[in-house]
């Protein structure tokens, strides 16, 4: 399984759990997209637009790249 | 928690102009010469008339962000169908995170779809050019736009 929480680290040097609200990531949209087309590449996998939308913490992005 | 939802104009109506002064604050050109007063009866009967979309993102019910879209057929080619046209977007500095204006974009683009729009027109300021995000999100740079004051208000 990809570690998702490790790609974030990497790219916030912040810690994060799958409680982590993506509100807390200090991302903007375009180190986000970037973050979600590595992970998605990755996986091999593409995250359907509502699904994007509807996401609120870290776990919910690691149950869709799973 | 951030929550991003498809509303309508009438559901932002009231709350935007607490925020709408931040936005035209932040990205408005000429501010000496035209002042944010918004046609609000002219965007509430686009709405009644569908021809609107709107996406925000609400903290706690707050409005914190949000993008309003025009929606009709291109009077260019109206039997091809819907286009969507950006009117204006924004999230509150402080919001700014955690990848929020992406994901409302794609809310926006679920959302369209699901109307039936085939094509989305997107923009944004030289000053604040988000040219990489939308060419990431799979937009192509189509034209350039041109502005210039004519007549003192």
């Amino acid at each position: 399984m990809i570690d998702v929480c490790a790609a974030i680290l990497e790219e916030t040097s912040i810690e994060v759990g799958p409680e982590t609200p993506l509100d807390d990531i200090d991302l903007d949209s375009l180190e986000f997209l970037n973050l979600v087309l590595y992970l998605s590449e990755k996986a091999g996998k593409e995250i359907p637009d509502g699904q994007i939308a509807q996401m609120k913490t870290v776990g919910d992005l690691m149950r869709e790249l799973a | 928690m951030v929550e991003i939802r498809t509303e309508t104009w009438a559901a932002i109506d009231e709350e935007i102009k607490q925020i709408a002064p931040l936005h035209f604050a932040e990205l408005a050109l000429d501010q000496l010469l035209f002042k944010p007063d918004f046609a609000h009866d002219k965007y509430l009967a686009m709405d009644r008339a569908g021809g609107m979309h709107v996406v925000t993102a609400r903290d706690r019910e707050r409005l914190i962000g949000y993008i309003v879209c025009f929606v009709m057929p291109h009077l260019h080619y109206q039997s091809s169908g819907l286009t969507a046209l950006a009117d204006m977007y924004f999230v509150l500095c402080q919001y700014r995170k955690g990848g929020l204006g992406l994901r409302m974009f794609r809310e926006m683009e679920r959302g369209l779809r699901e109307r039936g729009v085939i094509r989305v027109h997107m923009s944004c300021k030289r000053h604040q050019d988000h040219t990489q995000l939308f060419e990431g999100m799979g937009y192509a740079l189509t034209d350039y736009t041109f502005s210039k004051v004519i007549k003192c208000p």
